[in-house]
């Protein structure tokens, strides 16, 4: 009989870990793309204090973000955002700021990948 | 610089390795204690499933560690609710176990049921031959589980004789248990056959033993026991 709590408790907690990685894997992109959204903006009017203080927002909450991240997603996907983000540091520098909107798309892109990766569509399923 | 990235890599794959290793052994204990040959078609699909999905993790750091203990949670789950259901359902436990074949039947070999179970001729034999049996006149009913292994009936006049047969009325039998391991007492084991240790000592002083000079001694009651000393070292 404990077998079956164990099997009980087993499964209610991979269904728990599941569901709570998805919802939270839903807010975090959600809020990373916004942020880079008003780094899109900021770059695209050339104010160089906002998009540092913007791109500086992203970095602070991809550091919070990464390690869980790493935790239930393949760690090449998550290397690569983590990787266009700091490139944004490089481009600022040069004020290459074409660049870095088109940066901030290719990453809001590879966020929205990986989260329609995860999600248990029909698609991701088959 | 470059072999300090391999140390980490490698103390990345050590810690992951240690980390499945308890969970597969966690998960087959949870599965039961039944070796590879008495698998059951389902249980053995487990097995595979969880070596080779425990392996991922352990070869490929990209890949998160939970990728590979989820699935194997899942697995040892559903593995423990479907015995559990199939030990109440018993049609779904043929649909999925299969069931038990007859191919002897009354010393004839049911030639049918052997095709219809991917049995030769020479499996049977060969299985016969395992269990002692060389000659197939010898056997009145054979039957393939649903775990692969044969179990077999042999006629009357093969049977190994039993006390019953002869009419003999053998006394109980006891369970001997091991009151000292390599020097080691046992109280449980002296509890179990309503003994103490001051009884134990008495029964070692008796013969000038010390519990670290017994190598193992097995007890069914105080007059009933077996004392085998420790080997010197050379």
């Amino acid at each position: 009989m404990n077998r079956i709590y164990i099997a009980i408790v087993s499964f209610l907690l991979v269904a728990l870990i599941g569901i709570s990685g998805l919802v939270f894997l839903n807010k975090a992109t959600r809020d990373l793309i916004d942020l880079f959204k008003d780094v899109k903006e900021a770059a695209r009017g050339e104010h160089y204090n906002d998009v540092k203080e913007n791109i500086e927002k992203v970095v602070a909450k991809w550091n919070k973000l990464e390690p869980i991240l790493s935790s239930f997603k393949m760690h090449e996907d998550i290397d690569e955002v983590g990787t266009s983000i700091y490139s944004l540091f490089e481009l600022l520098e040069s004020q290459d700021f074409p660049s870095i909107c088109l940066t901030c798309n290719i990453t809001i892109s590879k966020l929205h990948y990986i989260l329609e990766s995860e999600l248990p569509t029909i698609k991701n399923l088959l | 610089m470059q072999s300090i990235i391999v140390v980490i890599a490698m103390l990345i794959s050590m810690i992951r390795t240690i980390v499945i290793y308890f969970l597969v052994v966690l998960a087959l204990r949870f599965m039961g204690k039944r070796q590879i040959g008495e698998l059951e078609p389902t249980e053995l699909v487990v097995t595979i499933l969880i070596s080779n999905i425990a392996s991922l993790p352990m070869q490929e750091t990209s890949i998160p560690l939970i990728n590979g203990i989820i699935p194997i949670l899942i697995l040892l789950s559903l593995e423990i609710f479907m015995s559990c259901i199939m030990l109440k359902m018993q049609s779904l436990k043929k649909l999925i176990a299969g069931k038990s074949l007859l191919v002897i039947d009354k010393g004839t070999i049911l030639q049918n049921e052997l095709k219809r179970a991917r049995y030769t001729i020479e499996d049977l034999m060969q299985s016969l031959r395992q269990m002692n049996i060389f000659d197939i006149n010898e056997v009145q009913y054979a039957i393939i589980e649903t775990n692969g292994r044969l179990s077999v009936m042999k006629k009357p006049p093969y049977q190994e004789v039993t006390a019953q047969m002869l009419n003999l009325q053998p006394e109980n039998a006891e369970l001997p248990r091991m009151v000292i391991i390599d020097g080691v007492i046992s109280k449980k084991a002296l509890g179990e056959c309503n003994l103490n240790e001051k009884w134990l000592y008495n029964v070692l002083g008796q013969k000038r033993l010390k519990p670290g000079d017994v190598f193992m001694m097995t007890v069914i009651n105080k007059n009933s026991y077996n004392i085998i000393k420790k080997e010197k070292q050379k």
